[in-house]
């Protein structure tokens, strides 16, 4: 039946070769764990990869009972927390996914690093790849203040005193994240927007950009 | 209703069926504690919903007497007298703590205190307070 | 994903064949070199993955699959209904009931307290009233002057109210009802709404 399906399309759009081309290529020896098992290394990418996707799915999924608004963001946690079905577990996810999703960038970028496959041509994709790790450590920061716990109030103070200690342009930006003088109401829906909406969006052009370089430019050689 | 509720737009039309003011006396002389404060003014609030509740669209409750007893009998009744004369027909003072049936308010019309239904058990108190309120109505009405 | 379909409907093909072969060409299948039937190492490869891939996408989508659908799978119960009175006791006279309201609206909780005016009407059916007047929110009572008899009088201006709650001076409508749920002896009463009754 999916065959069938799969055939009606393909017989209209010609399908095949655009999957074929995501698809279908060779592994090359040296980053295959079933040659050498150390070459496990080259799965960090597709690791951090793999979470994101959870984190982005977990995340779209929490927001149908996240409220972001200083009086009801901690009650509407508690309650997708404590009294729906798996709420703990699709909380847990995200909430553990953006930690572990840190630890594998930051394997992927000691196994680049190390690889030395930062190295000409593929110069591009390391700032890319940076770019990745800022968008991601944004993406960290701002949802740690939307459960609106004490935790999360004073993390946030804590960073924007960080933000404010910048030469020059430190009190405005501060001012900027917080959109207004304290932490507060404005702070709450700014973040929630920032983490929903923006860095998702330019986290999914840079990472498109990562991997359309990867493809063009190939794995980096054995060393 | 309380006096909060009413804004600049729609007292207008709400003060020809609004005739009546609720002036509440809490009756604290600063030596209470935090604690004894709440529970003095819980009092009054239950006095209050006696009265306020079945009688929401008549009776407009104002800011209330914090400090002061008895001795602040004489400028309670002057605050009765320039509520009248601003266009309420009735005052009703109320008070938990205060024993006001003891000092003159000529200018309030009825005196709600806890003496006045002492010796009425829970549900009597409300078909009480209904009564003299709507027997206060009546006499000028 | 294709791959594995295709596979399976040529396993299952296979089999049905085998089982017919073995009914009606008992003697003929015997002489035959035996076939081997086993799957070929790509094909293991491919369950193996396509299996894996299942369980994990399963195992990160079902949880999330799941708390989304939690509202429709939630007990409905009773719902905001609230047990006030026997049946028994409800009379073609309005009476007096009050009650507690508790609703819960996901992380909102309020509970209210409430009155009723219940009665039933000549052809048996029971329905209630709210209190509220329809002027200016003060509550009404039932037959409290012999000026009206056998109506809702509100003591503040005069508006008063047929059994039906009908308005007849000063409110400009009708006394809201109570949604009612009659179960097992008991009258239950749910949320305020506008008065059904008044034609």
């Amino acid at each position: 039946m999916f065959k069938n399906v799969y055939n009606w399309i393909d017989e209209r759009l010609d399908i095949t070769p655009i999957w074929r081309d995501v698809a279908d290529h060779e592994v090359p020896e040296h980053v295959n764990p079933a040659h050498h098992f150390s070459a496990f290394v080259y799965c960090f990418g597709g690791l951090t990869f793999f979470i994101t996707v959870i984190q982005i799915l977990s995340g779209m999924f929490l927001t149908m009972y996240y409220v972001p608004d200083i009086i009801n963001a901690y009650a509407s946690v508690e309650y997708l927390q404590t009294q729906v079905a798996f709420g703990q577990i699709v909380r847990g996810m995200h909430h553990w996914g953006a930690s572990l999703v840190i630890v594998m960038m930051f394997l992927h970028t000691l196994r680049v690093f190390f690889t030395g496959s930062y190295k000409a041509p593929r110069e591009m994709n390391w700032v890319v790849g940076m770019l990745i790790f800022f968008v991601m450590i944004g993406l960290g920061l701002t949802g740690y203040l939307l459960p609106w716990d004490n935790k999360a109030y004073f993390a946030t103070k804590v960073t924007l005193e960080i933000a404010n200690s910048v030469p020059v342009l430190g009190p405005v930006i501060k001012e900027l994240l917080q959109g207004g003088t304290i932490v507060g109401a404005e702070t709450l829906t700014r973040f929630f927007a920032i983490h929903v909406f923006f860095l998702p969006a330019v986290l999914l052009t840079l990472l498109v950009g990562h991997f359309i370089m990867i493809r063009r430019q190939g794995i980096s050689g054995p060393l | 209703m309380k006096f909060s509720e009413i804004n600049k737009d729609s007292w207008g039309e709400l003060c020809l069926y609004l005739d009546t003011c609720l002036i509440p006396v809490t009756g604290l002389n600063g030596t209470e504690s935090p604690y004894e404060v709440v529970r003095a003014l819980e009092r009054l609030r239950d006095m209050m919903d006696l009265v306020e509740i079945p009688f929401k669209g008549r009776i407009v409750t104002y800011p209330s007497f914090q400090y002061g007893k008895e001795e602040i009998a004489q400028y309670i009744n002057e605050v009765c007298h320039n509520v009248k004369r601003a266009g309420f027909a009735y005052v009703i003072v109320i008070s938990a703590d205060v024993n006001l049936n003891a000092v003159q308010l000529d200018n309030a019309d009825l005196i709600l205190t806890p003496s006045a239904f002492s010796e009425f058990p829970e549900g009597g108190k409300q078909q009480f307070t209904h009564e003299i309120i709507q027997e206060l109505w009546q006499r000028k009405g | 994903m294709i791959n594995v379909i295709e596979m399976v409907n040529e396993w299952s093909a296979k089999g049905v064949e085998d089982c017919m072969s073995n009914q009606h060409d008992e003697h003929e299948s015997s002489h035959k070199p035996p076939i081997r039937k086993e799957m070929s190492r790509r094909q293991f490869l491919t369950y193996t993955l396509g299996g894996a891939t299942a369980f994990m996408v399963g195992g990160v989508t079902l949880p999330m699959v799941r708390f989304a659908v939690d509202p429709i799978l939630q007990k409905k119960g009773e719902g905001a209904f609230v047990k006030v009175a026997e049946i028994s006791k409800i009379t073609s006279e309005p009476q007096e009931f009050s009650f507690e309201l508790q609703q819960q609206d996901g992380w909102y909780s309020s509970t209210a307290s409430l009155t009723a005016w219940i009665r039933k009407d000549e052809s048996g059916n029971i329905y209630a009233l709210s209190p509220i007047c329809k002027h200016l929110g003060c509550t009404i009572g039932w037959n409290t002057s012999k000026d009206y008899p056998d109506q809702y009088l509100c003591p503040c201006h005069g508006a008063h109210y047929t059994k039906d709650g009908k308005q007849l001076a000063v409110a400009s409508k009708p006394l809201d009802e109570y949604k009612v749920m009659l179960k097992d002896d008991w009258v239950y009463l749910g949320e305020v709404v506008p008065n059904t009754i008044v034609k």
